[in-house]
């Protein structure tokens, strides 16, 4: 018997709350201090820590918006999405008011850009992980806005 | 040269969108040999003026995130190089080495 829709979204909202909660408690830390230079955030223990957090956080939280929040929201507004490719998917739900492809598709070149190291380009490093971080605070509004949608939805 | 006239299309689309003018993007890897197969569609591009790490980072963000629109989510990887060279000089030498010009904005 398949699960009713409703505990799957239950379920992925559950797993990207926890996600998005320690996100926004790192981003916070982040805030509080000045912009770290890539020495600090290289070097100091606890800058580093709090940057792998942000990082760690940013792809558990994007995962499970592409794994499981768009299927269980698509599920839940009754769609019939099974056979829909991802582009039809988000392009679906930003019509529903969900999500920003756009915004969403730059959230994914940054998650794939994680993976890329350089070495011998450490302005270029610098920038990359701030890019990271700044996208990682616009994504977790995108949940929060999402959230808030599902709840005005439901 | 391994990409279908969509992919072309797609590409040259999205450079004009998201990059500055004068900007040359060529592909290059393993897509320029036409014996190979699959692969991931690396990108090379050049932009006429100096560029800080901060735009180039944004600059690519923003092109790669248009061609997934036009072409779904894939393996594209894009290494983008101005006259102040940001990105390793032996990088980009390779990549020009093989590289096959696809479009100027």
């Amino acid at each position: 018997m398949t699960a009713p829709q409703v505990d799957r979204l239950a379920l992925a909202r559950w797993e990207a709350d926890r996600h998005a909660a320690v996100l926004e408690d790192a981003l916070a830390r982040w805030r509080a201090m000045p912009t770290p230079s890539l020495e600090a955030i290289e070097s100091d223990p606890a800058v580093r820590q709090l940057t792998d957090q942000i990082l760690f956080r940013f792809i558990k939280l994007q995962d499970t918006m592409g794994e499981r929040l768009i299927p269980a929201t698509l599920g839940h507004l009754m769609e019939a999405f099974e056979s829909w490719p991802m582009r039809d998917r988000l392009d679906r739900l930003e019509k529903l008011g969900y999500i920003d492809v756009e915004a969403w598709l730059r959230w994914r070149e940054l998650r794939n850009r994680l993976a890329h190291e350089y070495p011998d380009a450490p302005d270029l490093r610098h920038a990359q992980l701030l890019s990271a971080i700044a996208g990682a605070a616009d994504m977790l509004a995108g949940y929060r806005a999402w959230a808030k949608r599902l709840a005005g939805d439901a | 040269m391994r990409l279908t006239p969509q992919e072309c299309s797609a590409i040259a689309e999205a450079a004009r969108a998201t990059l500055a003018a004068g900007t040359q993007v060529s592909l290059f890897g393993s897509r320029t040999d036409d014996e190979a197969r699959g692969g991931d569609i690396d990108l090379l591009v050049e932009t006429p003026l100096p560029m800080s790490a901060t735009e180039l980072v944004a600059r690519r963000q923003a092109f790669v995130a248009r061609l997934y629109r036009l072409l779904g989510e894939r393996r594209i990887d894009v290494v983008v190089t101005s006259p102040s060279a940001v990105v390793a000089p032996p990088v980009v030498a390779s990549a020009r080495r093989q590289a096959i010009e696809l479009v100027r904005t």
